[in-house]
């Protein structure tokens, strides 16, 4: 690892974020009705492959009672309450595993 | 300070404290294989947890550097479905675009998301707590690593939580609720399917269930639309 490399890769990390942002035109009616419809399943995602490890491997109990217990209270839509939900199980199969 | 930016402050709080714990992590792991500096530099340079972990997980297992850059491309094209979601919320010339999007990271695009009225705004602030937070743990780590293995199970802990309260405020219909189930269960396929693409998948998943389009508004009984804002 050199200092060349990071550089390059911190180039390409910005130039990723970038190029959308910066390059796209507002987006007409059907993609705007498109991206629209993707912030949702996009996180979902990101909480559903937090499940899985290299490997692949499942994640452990106290990250699988986390997603559980976020779940159970995510109707809520507050980050507060789900913060608390995910953390209170992941402290419960912690203190049962 | 307007009410709006201390609200925002107040939302990017556990955020940015997952994203510190995120640091330590990094900092801790880092600092063996890249030493103090090259650690440091790479969090004040890249500012990406996936990126950063990932070309880690490579340097330590000897690959050479080509491979880091291929890897980090294909995981850095998340980002641009990330920037095309947030786009549509952005007023302003290519040159402010061009400095929002160096705060461009999952979290802050899924906050800035709830507040589409004031995306960019909220997408700067948020921006650079959770920047702050990510040096801040990162210079945590490489200092005092010892603490490294109760925090690294917490960090694992936290993250899923944190992205399942950003589906739930961003779900503003039973559509996109449905919408992310499927999406969910898309990106552990896939993840399983394709281990080596698992920093993608939720971004395949997600396009994947966002093409069919919605029901005519006449058609729906909920009288909520896939395209209304998160507001909160």
């Amino acid at each position: 690892m050199t200092l060349g490399l990071v550089v390059a890769l911190a180039v390409m990390t910005y130039a990723s974020r970038a190029a959308a942002m910066v390059l796209l035109p507002p987006p007409g009616p059907r993609l705007a009705a498109l991206l629209d419809r993707m912030p949702a399943p996009l996180f979902a995602g990101l909480a559903a492959v937090a499940l899985i490890e290299d490997g692949p491997i499942v994640a452990p109990v106290t990250t699988i009672a986390a997603l559980v217990g976020a779940l159970l209270v995510a109707r809520t839509r507050s980050m507060p309450i789900i913060l608390a939900g995910g953390l209170s199980a992941a402290l419960l199969a912690t203190l049962l595993a | 300070m307007g009410r709006d930016d201390r609200a925002t402050l107040v939302a990017v709080v556990p955020l940015a404290g997952a994203i510190a714990l995120f640091g330590v992590v990094f900092g801790a792991a880092s600092r063996p294989v890249f030493g103090t500096g090259l650690t440091l530099a790479t969090s004040a340079l890249v500012f990406s947890g996936v990126v950063q972990f990932t070309v880690a997980g490579l340097a330590f297992g000897g690959a050479s550097s080509l491979a880091m850059l291929a890897t980090a491309a294909l995981v850095n094209a998340r980002n641009l479905a990330l920037g095309a979601v947030l786009r549509p919320h952005l007023r302003g010339g290519p040159v402010r675009r061009a400095g929002l999007a160096w705060f461009v990271i999952d979290e802050t695009v899924g906050l800035a998301l709830t507040r589409r009225d004031h995306a960019a705004r909220t997408l700067l602030i948020g921006g650079v707590v959770c920047y702050v937070a990510w040096l801040a743990g990162t210079v945590v780590g490489v200092v005092g690593g010892g603490v490294v293995p109760g925090v690294a199970a917490l960090a694992a802990a936290v993250f899923p939580v944190l992205f399942v309260a950003l589906a739930a405020m961003a779900a503003t219909s039973m559509s996109l609720v449905h919408r992310s189930l499927g999406a969910a269960g898309v990106t552990v396929m896939l993840a399983f399917a394709w281990p080596a693409g698992r920093a993608i998948a939720p971004v395949i998943a997600a396009i994947v269930v966002a093409f069919p389009g919605q029901r005519r508004p006449n058609a729906s009984h909920s009288g909520h639309s896939d395209v209304q804002g998160g507001g909160r």
